[in-house]
This record gives C-alpha cells, structure tokens and sequence, in this order.
C-alpha cells in the first residue's frame, strides 16, 4: 500500500530557515477509512503530517542518499532503494537535482515487488516529460501545481486500484523501452506505403503532419478464449526513425490502457480518475447501486461489482449533463435508466462547420449484407480531435505533448497530436504545433477516411482468415528486449474477466459515452447489434468516443462466423495463453526472480550469460543476457510437453528447447 | 595406506564380477537422481499431458567442437592441424566423434599409474585451470562495520582501531543518526539500501547494543551479506556472550568496546572477513558445514571408541553425567570428522563454523602437548552463557612424525565441550584416554592422513569442480582443489594463486547458488536443475598474414556451470572450458549425485556417536 509521495529540490534551499522551498510536492494517501478530516479528494490537510514532519523526510532520503554515494556509489547513480522493516522508500533523482520518492509500506505476503514501483515511479516523471516536458523548464511557480495535477492523479490511481501494478506484467520492468507488436502471419506491408503516399507525402499534409503512431490494442476485457495473444499488442509502426520519445509515447499510452482498460477521449484529455466511494457509514444506505443509478451528492456513478471504486469524471460540461439528468429525474420521478436518460440530455448545437459524417464505405445498411466480411463491420472515429463539440475542454480538441525528433529538435518541443481509432488499433497523428489544417473539418474527415483504408488493409493481411488446422498454438512463449524494443508473446496478466463479459468499470463508462456520443457523427459503425445507436446517426456529436470493436475480437468474431461459418482469423496464441491468471502472474513473478538474481550477475563485459532452468512445475525457462549489445531473451517452455527425441542431438542450452524456437530465433535474426 | 582408493570408483579394485554393477551404477541409472525433480501437481505452474519427459536419462550422441579446444593443444605440439580440421566431413563423423569423446573423458588422464598408497599429487596431462569470467574485486567493493547504538565504532573490515579514526567515527556517526531516525519516526528498522545502478548494496543489522552494517558492489545478495554480518556479530558474542556486552552497555551507552576486546578478538574479526570474502568458503554460502570423507566402518569405529570411553568414564565416575555436551573431532581445513552429543541436541551450523575459525585462526601454533581449556559463548546454543571447550590437536608422532611439517598448522582436533566451568580435569583425562584408544586401533592415522577426496576420483567426465550438499545431515562434501603447480611448493607466490584460484572458485559458486535462490536466501523452487553458461561475444578474428593465428589462437572461454536443487541435496558444478553440452554435463551431475548417495555413509556423519 502506497504511504507517500513526495518531490523535492534541495538545491532551492540555501540555509535552515529556507529548508521548506525544497519540497514541491508531498501527497499523503488516505483511504476513506482512515480520513477524519480530509477533504473530498483523499488528502489530508496539514493535519496528518506537519511540515517538520515532511521536512525531515526529505532530509533522511537526501542525506542516505549523499552517504551512499560517498562509499562507492557511482555519478550516474539515478535510484535508490531504501527497505525499512514495515516500509520501502524508493527514491530517484531526476535532472541531476530533483528527487522523486515514494513510500510503500510493506507487506511480506504481496507478490508484487518493489521493483515494478520503482518502475511505475519512472514512467510517472517520463509521462510528466510527455505532457509538460522538464521541470526544469517549468515554471517555478507552476510548477508545484503541474506536479499535483500528474502525480498525484497517477499515483492516486495506482493505490486505489494496485492491480495496474500486475497489468503489464514483467514489460513494466523495462521502462525505457516499448512493448512492439508482431503479425508474424503479414507477409504484405503495402498498408504502409498507403498510408505514406496517402496522408504523409500527401500535398495537403506534407510537412504539416511530422508523424503518425499506430498501435493494436486489442481489448483485454474479453473472454480468454476470444483473446489475442500478446504478441499482437502494442506498437505497429510510425513512419520516421527519428523519433526519440516514442517509448515515452508507447507506454503512456499502454499505461492508460492498462489503468482503464480501454481508451476513450476522456481518458486520453486527462479527464479520469479513479476516486473511493464512501464506505457505509459515510453514505445513506438506500442506493442500491446498481451501474446506471446516478447520485447528485457525490456527482459519481458506482457499480457493486467494482468493489467501492468507480471511474470519476471531471469533465465538467459531462458534470453538468449528469446534474441536468438528476435534475430532471428528480423533478419527474422518471427512473434512470439509461435508455430514458438520453432523452433528457441537453443536445447542445452542432457548430457551423460540422457536418454530420458518414463513411463512404461504411453506409447504415451495410450490416445488413450477410456476406459482408467482419472487417466491413468495423468502426472508427476520431478519439481526439478538433472536431468534437467546441464546449469540450481544449484537452478534446488536440493533446500537446512533448516530443523529440532528433532530425529537427535539440530538446522536447511541443507537438499537436490527434487521436484517431479503427477497431483496436490508435493512431496518434503527430502535427507540427502551427499545422493549422487540423482544424479544417473537411480535411479530418478525409484523413480519417484515409487512414481507414490503410487499416482496414492492415487488418485484412495481420488477420488472415485461416481454417481450423492452420491456427497452431505456439509450444513456447518468448520476450526479446533489445536497446529499444520489447517483443513478448507471454500474455500479461489481466484478472479473471471469464465470469465478466464487460468489467464493471468498463459499463461506468460506455454507459457515459454512449450518453454524449448520441448519434456518433464521428462514430462510424455499422454493427448490426448496435443498432440502437444508429438511430441517431444524423444527432450531434460530443466528440468523445471510446475505441475498440465494440464486442472485442472474440465476440464480433462470434457474431460473424453467425454469418460466415467459414471465416475463422488467426489469433497468434500460444500455450500460456489458456492459464490461469493466478498461475499467469506466478509465472511473471518467478520470472521476475530469475531475473534479479541476473542482475547481480558479475560477469566482466563481453561476456554473454545463458541460463536454462527447469523447476518441477513444468516450467522450462531459458534467459540469455548480452549486456554489449542490450539484449535480453527469455524463452518459455512446458517440458513436460518437450518432444526430447525430436531435439536429440541438439545439446546445447539454447538449441535444446527445439526446433520451433531456434527458427523462430533464425526468423527474428533474418527481419533485423 | 591410501584412504582414496577405498571409495573411488577405480575399477581396477573392483572384483571382475561386480563390475558390471558397476559400470552401470557410474553411468546413472535411469531410476537414478533424477526422480528427484518430482512433479508436483498441485503447485505445477505447466500441467503434463503426457508421463513426464525422460530427456535427463538421453545419452548424449554428439560431442562438441568447443573440446578441441583442448585436444588440439595436446595435438598441435606434434602435427598442427589446420582450422577448417575442426569441421569434420560426414565420412569421419562416427569415428571423429568416438575419438573426441574418449580423448574427452580422458581430460584427467595421468602421466603416472594410479596406485594404492601413494599420496603424490599427480598433474594432469591437460590442463585443467579454469579462465575467470568475473570482474576482478577491489578491496573497496566491500566493507564490513560494527559499532555501538550510540556511534562508537568497534571494528571495520578495512581499517584498523585507531587508523584514521576520525573518518570512521563520523561515517559511524550518520549511520546511527539514520538508524535512529527510523526507529523514532517509524518504529522501523533500516534494513538495506539498494543504489540499482552501481549495484552497491547496504546491509544494515540491528543487534543493539552492537549495529553491524556492511556494503558490497560484488553481486552478493542482501541474505548473503547478513549471513556473513551474523557470523561476525555471533564472534563478538562468542567472546563476551549477550549478558555481558547487555551490562556493558546499560551503564553506559557510549561504551567504547574497542577497549574490551582483545587484539586477538580484532585479528579473529579480520580472519573471520578473509575468511568469507577471500578463500573457497561456502559454508556459510549453503548454510552447511564440511565433512572429512572416511570409510563408513573406520568412523563408526570412532564412534564406538568415543562412546565406550564415555561409558567408562561415566562408569568410574571420572565424568559426572552431563559435564560433557558435545564431542566432536574435526579434521584439516574444518571438515567434521566425528560427533558424540546427547541424544536430541545437535549443535547449530553457525556456532561450529565459529568455533573452528576460532580453532584455526588462533589455536593452531600450539604445540600437540599443549592443551586449551576456552570459555566459548555458542551464541545460537545460548547467547547468555559460555561452555567450555577442551581443545588438544592430535597427531600420530610416532609413525609420522616426519610428515609433521606437511601438516603443521593443518591438525586435526579433538573439542570437548561442557557446560561445567571446572570440568578441565576430567574431560582432560576422557580426552586422553579417547586419543589413546583411537591410537591403539589405528584410527588416529585415518583421521590424521585423511585428505578427502579428488574430482578424477568421481566418474564425471569434464567436471571441474563440484560441491554436493545434502540436506539431511547438513553438510556438504567437495573434491580437494587441484593446482597445476607442485603442492608440495609452499612458497608465498604459491600461496597467492592458490588464494587466487579459491576466490575464483568461490565467485563461480556464488553466483551459481544466486541463479537458484532469491535475494531474501529463500530458494527459487523446491525443486530445480539449471546450467548457466558464460560465454565470450563472438568476434570475428582478423585474419593473419601468416598461419600464426592457427598456432596461437586463444582458446575462446565458454564456462557452463549447474545447479541441481531438489528436497534431498544440491548440487553445484562447475565444468571445464569449453563443455556446452548441457546433456554430458547433465550425465556427469548424475554420476556425481548416484556416486554421492552410494557412499553417502563415507561422506557424511550420519548421526555421530549419540548418547
């Protein structure tokens, strides 16, 4: 459990009278149960711990730190573990003068280490790069502020719900690398070329957009059985080399996915949150909690399976709209049921430029074709975009975020970047800040269309429809992480979601969006099974939209195959990939060990390490480390599965786990 | 006469009928060590759907061309072959193999024949050194310091009291300041401070009055390092015992106990420091203690004579009953050669690996009339009192008086420990009587000649090195280590490589027992067999003018190591240069395992003389 956070600056403070300028930040973490006199966001007020208290935190942390240092430590030394018998503190040093430390208490029966905090607590200040760039060139009086608003709500999050901590599994370890993903099966990557001759060397975009990020984010929420292996999630491609905080921008937005489980535009604006409900005592006891039951007094929206959390909205305008619900639910006694809800919500007018958009290919009768392909039944919208309506924060208009190109900048600049969505797959399109076409309505829509097609093409030749024969599950599952990459067919660890067809959390927020999505003029779908959506095809669009199929893989499949008994898409799976999710994470967490203990490996440099351990639960593990060139792999097998006459002869530690993995490896070596 | 013969598997002493047995028993029956990697179904991450795979039992069809790295040393003196030699064609695979695999097994080959009796070390034809792979240690990669709660140090591993003690006392200073600030802000006790990039690891140990705290960049882990602060906080308390050092320090907080210690307590301190980071020591590494491997009815025969002399003297009242607690005979090098102790109480592994530092570090340039009557605290046993150890080295003047200076500072000893203060005389006279009768019997020549055994003397082909430990009795066995250069040179340049190799050897056993255990010491699986590989990066070699390359090419260094881990014993291997071929190397562990457990009543003490 998280007790912590606390950012500072000793290099602000020039005696012991001015020692308080050092702290930037320091956020207690409550739960409600603990709260007496906080306030309505968790914090404690100076109450729980006075300055001095504070103060002297920092100053223990800043002086084990100079004393470490003092006896062998090394200048480039960037983190520190501090384990007390019932607390860890993990401390990091930023910008050669900024401490970032985070205190956890202990608890010797979790299974999730220090380790994977530590990492979080990376990823938190990289993220905080991504939108805000360095502290240093923040503005020091907003800088405390800025702080606030990133780390608390990242680590608030994190505390109320501790399994993100497992989500990303051991891809968490490697926080300045990005998880890549792989079609082995796609053997035509024209799909690329058009979207470079479509959209990037396209007159009208033509130095105006400076990239384009795509990612495959298949839904985790869906049953095992329908889930796409690993291997497929992640990164796919973007159209220059150059792009130095790609990683920053890969796991910023694995991070959110993995946090809320999808995407949407309030999660990409920055409008989410997770709060506590108030426990028994602190509420009337007459709400029934059920998914759709709405309450003015907290402004949220709970649900009795997601164990007193619940996604809180901030979006104001989304606040006002659930006031105007209650109001008029109050007033008539009308239930809340969120069929009659949105009939009551205020329909704000459509700006002038906006029109209504409809695809060219993707007409309102199109589910009603019987052969029509399932990749014909995809929807896609814009997640970000100027074109949401003009009452929505600027947050749902563009992100500004960070980046570096090392071609053209010597530092983070400040980029405009769309989100857009087909199915599963996201593509940031990456805009110079003065690219002014972005605002053109028309223009969007053409990209949108554009993009669309590439897609779709990506789709057709990442997800060959394959008969019953052909979809071989893999006999072993592999990481390989190289100086920037992480490729992994090990699944990562979502919980048990096959008692659940939609998590709890996930129904908070479609039931939001559908709300003030409405009739999606920016929302193609042609599913047949949404149809009640489509009533309103010509209504006004918010803009704010969530993306994925809206079934997941395995089910719009199901529906298809309704249709087209033949058609069956390869899902890359490997053996793991039916585990159960306990015995998935144990898998990680001895992984995780394997790999500690390869940390402290003392070999002299040029040395590769090579490791094959067999344990008696069947697990087969090879690891080999060469720290030359960065490079980690790690192979898992079942040996109790092993065909061992078929390896005879084969006796060396790598070349021993069997032909499928030494050409699997011969593949790898052959695409670099 | 030659205790090794008794036990290896030389063939040659094996009558013709049983070989047989034999050779199958050498090359591990399929029933063999390896059920010991059981399944357990109900923690089985991997569920079987066939019986589980034999692969451990496969043999091994090919050999590897990482060996003739070796043969061509041997074969290149006469005829140098060309590289591309290496490569063999299809014709001469069948017979190329066969040759390479004899000449492989026959890496241990002597130049001399092996006979009974003859204690002469003999080298081997090839060499059998084995390339470090680690990074060399710096002295100031590590550091041990003990001091007072209220600051006061007391002893560091690389300064002396009173060498610039100013620095030390400040440094002593903070860390107290930062100890105490945990214990009074967050009624929490510092325990380690990581730095994950340097790989600097702080261990801290609360003992109060006594806080030990200890630093290391060599890779250890955190469960390491404490084992080793516990073993120098448990000489401390073996020299005042908890009670005493309690009333040190009540009166008053800033006792410098610097002025309490002896100087001998400083040399022990620093002994004991050498001792764990600068020689072969893994007792503390696999938490076990060594024992000298004697043929089963020789210490049996011990046995009887410890606790028939015991009878007698309990029966002519020359011992009270209960003055005498343990009995215990170690030989050289601290390997347990015999146990008497009561029935149900055995002695911590801990306190005896102290109490034979203690015997070797402090006692061994006594003569052999000489006797030590020494009040040990056994601080596992009982923190807060001592026993009284008699302690008289043993020796056989009258037959090998000559061989004295061989094993000068290297002497077996007989400790009698009781808990009476004045039982001096008593166990003076048992001890006498006792070394009598086990010279009488001839079993004091066992115990003084006894030199373990060596790795050509196990049938495990391409084995460098090997500790087997086995869990029951807690005690482990290795083979004695092998130089290339003349044992018998005592020069100091001798005494460096042999250092040198022991710290080698110890590296690689590190790191081999870390691959298996977390950073807390608790084992990875219950159950669990791995083979670590080190290898150089392949680098293209630039092709010389000349074929001097083909002459003087370096042998490329590829070093396999195994770790076998199930709930009987563990196993830790290191292979020659050049081995990668994890099924012999898989063999041979099996042969060791099989031959280990077949004269497992030779290797370890069973249950000791109990009364």
């Amino acid at each position: 459990m998280l007790k912590y956070l606390t950012i500072f600056d000793p290099s602000r403070s020039h005696g012991e009278d001015d020692t308080y300028r050092e702290l930037l930040l320091y956020h207690q973490f409550v739960r409600n149960g603990d709260q007496r006199d906080g306030n309505d966001n968790g914090e404690r007020p100076e109450g729980g711990t006075t300055n001095n208290v504070k103060l002297s935190q920092i100053g223990i942390i800043q002086g084990i730190w100079t004393l470490t240092q003092s006896l062998g430590g090394v200048a480039e030394e960037t983190e520190k573990v501090i384990e007390l018998d019932k607390e860890t503190i993990l401390v990091i040093k930023v910008e050669q003068k900024y401490f970032i430390a985070i205190c956890l208490a202990r608890d010797k029966q979790a299974s999730v280490s220090s380790h994977f905090y530590l990492k979080q607590l990376w990823l938190s200040y990289r993220f905080f790069n991504l939108k805000y760039g360095l502290f240093d060139n923040c503005n020091d009086t907003k800088l405390s502020g800025l702080l606030n608003e990133h780390f608390v709500i990242f680590w608030n999050n994190i505390f109320l719900k501790p399994d993100i901590m497992i989500r990303k599994g051991l891809e968490l370890l490697w926080d300045d690398k990005f998880k890549v993903a792989e079609f082995p099966q796609m053997k035509d990557p024209s799909w690329e070329s058009k979207i470079i001759q479509d959209i990037l060397l396209a007159k009208d975009s033509y130095l105006g957009i400076k990239d384009i990020a795509l990612y495959h984010l298949p839904k985790s929420n869906v049953p095992k059985k329908n889930r796409l292996n690993n291997k497929t999630f992640g990164f796919m491609r973007n159209f220059t080399s150059n792009l130095e905080t790609l990683p920053d921008l890969s796991n910023w937005i694995y991070h959110l996915h993995s946090v809320y489980d999808e995407l949407s535009s309030h999660i990409i604006a920055g409008n989410v949150h997770y709060k506590e409900l108030p426990t028994e005592d602190q509420q009337p006891a007459t709400n029934d909690n059920t998914a759709t039951t709405l309450r003015p007094e907290d402004n949220v929206t709970s649900n009795a399976n997601f164990k007193d959390k619940f996604l809180h909205n901030l979006t104001l305008p989304i606040s006002f709209a659930y006031d105007a619900v209650q109001e008029v639910g109050a007033t008539t006694g009308i239930s809340s049921s969120m069929s009659i809800l949105r009939d009551y919500i205020p329909r704000w007018p459509m700006t002038t430029t906006q029109e209504p958009q409809e695809s060219p290919r993707m007409g309102m009768n199109a589910h009603n074709n019987e052969t029509e392909s399932e990749l014909d039944r995809s929807r896609y919208a814009y997640l970000i975009s100027p074109m949401c309506a003009e009452l929505l924060p600027d947050g749902y208009k563009l992100q500004k975020l960070k980046l570096k190109f090392t071609d053209t900048d010597k530092e983070l600049n400040t980029y405009d970047c769309l989100f857009w969505y087909y199915n599963d797959v996201l593509a940031i399109i990456i805009c110079h800040e003065g690219f002014s076409k972005i605002w053109d309505q028309e223009y969007l829509k053409d990209l949108s269309y554009k993009l669309s097609e590439g897609v779709r093409q990506f789709y057709e030749v990442a997800f060959p429809t394959v008969t019953h024969h052909h979809d071989s599950v893999e006999s072993f599952a592999y990481m390989l992480v190289t100086p920037t990459q992480i490729k992994s067919s090990i699944p990562t660890c979502y919980g048990s979601h096959d008692t659940l067809d939609v998590s709890p959390l996930t129904l908070v927020i479609n039931g939001l969006d559908s709300m003030f999505t409405g009739g999606l003029g920016n929302h193609n779908t042609d599913d047949a099974d949404d149809g009640e959506d489509n009533d309103n095809d010509n209504e006004r669009n918010w803009g704010v939209d969530i993306m994925g199929g809206l079934f997941g893989y395995g089910d719009s499949q199901k529906v298809t195959v309704k249709k087209k008994k033949l058609e069956k898409r390869v899902r890359y799976t490997n053996f793991i990939d039916s585990m159960d999710d306990d015995k998935l994470w144990e898998l990680h967490v001895m992984i995780f060990k394997f790999l500690e203990s390869l940390k402290n490996s003392r070999r002299q440099d040029g040395f590769i390490e090579e490791r094959l351990l067999r344990l008696n639960n069947g697990v087969l593990c090879y690891i080999r480390e060469d720290r030359g060139n960065d490079e980690l792999v790690i192979i898992v097998k079942n040996w109790f599965e092993m065909d061992t006459m078929a390896n005879e002869g084969s006796n060396g530690l790598f070349s021993s786990l069997g032909k499928d993995v030494t050409q699997w490896w011969d593949s790898i070596r052959e695409g670099e | 006469m030659n205790l090794n013969e008794n036990y290896i598997d030389n063939t040659h002493l094996i009558p013709a009928s049983k070989k047989g047995n034999q050779d199958e028993l050498s090359r591990g029956r399929p029933s063999d060590p390896t059920t010991s990697i059981s399944i357990n179904n109900e923690t089985a991450i991997f569920q079987p759907s066939l019986s589980p795979a034999t692969s451990m039992n496969a043999l091994p069809r090919s050999t590897n061309a990482s060996f003739v790295g070796s043969m061509r040393s041997l074969a290149d003196l006469r005829n140098p072959p060309p590289l591309s030699s290496i490569h063999m064609s299809n014709d001469d695979n069948d017979a190329a193999t066969s040759l390479m695999t004899r000449l492989n097994e026959s890496i241990y080959s002597f130049d001399g024949t092996l006979s009974g009796g003859n204690h002469t070390m003999m080298r081997s034809i090839v060499s059998n050194e084995i390339p470090n792979v680690f990074q060399k240690t710096d002295d100031y990669d590590k550091n041990f310091f003990i001091f007072t709660s209220a600051g006061k140090p007391i002893f560091s591993m690389y300064n002396d009291a009173g060498d610039d003690d100013r620095q030390v006392s400040s440094l002593m200073g903070i860390m107290t300041t930062i100890i105490d600030y945990f214990k009074l802000n967050n009624s929490s006790n510092l325990k380690m401070i990581n730095s994950n990039v340097s790989g600097l690891k702080f261990i801290f140990l609360d003992k109060s009055p006594i806080l030990l705290m200890g630093y290391s960049k060599r890779g250890e882990t955190s469960d390491e390092i404490l084992k080793q602060l516990d073993l120098l906080h448990s000489y401390i308390l073996s020299t005042l015992n908890e009670r005493q050092l309690c009333r040190l320090f009540t009166k008053r907080d800033n006792f410098d106990l610097r002025n309490f210690l002896e100087p001998t307590d400083f040399e022990n301190l620093r002994e004991l420091c050498h001792l764990m980071n600068g020689k072969l020591y893994p007792d503390l590494l696999i938490n076990s203690l060594q024992c000298l491997p004697l043929r089963k009815s020789i210490r049996t025969r011990i046995h009887t004579q410890m606790l028939q002399q015991l009878t007698q003297a309990t029966s002519h009242d020359e011992i009270t009953r209960g003055t005498l607690l343990y009995g215990l005979i170690v030989s050289s090098h601290n390997k347990m050669c015999s146990v008497l102790r009561p029935r149900g109480h055995t002695l911590h592994t801990t306190d005896l690996q102290l109490l034979f530092s203690l015997i070797w570090n402090q006692f061994q340039n006594i003569d052999n009339t000489q006797e030590l009557w020494v009040p040990i605290c056994f601080p596992k046993f009982n923190s807060s009192g001592f026993l009284y150890c008699y302690i008289k080295f043993l020796s056989d003047e009258q037959e090998y008086g000559s061989e004295q200076e061989e094993t000068e500072g290297r002497r077996p000893v007989l400790v009698l420990i009781s808990a009476s203060k004045d039982a001096f005389f008593p166990l003076k006279v048992f001890g006498n009587k006792l070394v009598d009768s086990l010279r009488e019997d001839g079993l004091l020549d066992y115990i003084v000649h006894s030199r373990g055994f060596r790795v050509r003397d196990v049938p495990a082909p391409l084995v460098h090195h090997f500790i087997y430990k086995s869990k029951r009795h807690v005690q482990y066995v290795m083979p004695e280590l092998e130089l290339n250069e003349n044992e018998d040179e005592l020069s100091e340049e001798a005494e460096i490589v042999r250092l040198s190799y022991e710290r080698k050897l110890q590296n690689y056993y590190q790191q081999l027992h870390n691959t298996v255990t977390s950073d807390d010491g608790v084992e990875l699986n219950g159950s669990i067999l791995n083979y670590i590989q080190w290898g150089e990066e392949e680098e293209e070699q630039e092709a010389l003018p000349d074929d001097t390359s083909l002459h003087f090419q370096r042998e490329n260094i590829r070093m396999m190591g195994l770790c076998w881990i199930t709930p009987k014993f563990e196993l830790y291997v290191i292979c020659n240069n050049g081995v990668t071929d994890k099924e012999m190397i898989l063999r041979s562990a099996q042969k060791i395992v099989s031959w280990c457990r077949r004269n497992e009543s030779r290797l370890f003490i069973q249950d000791g003389a109990i009364f």
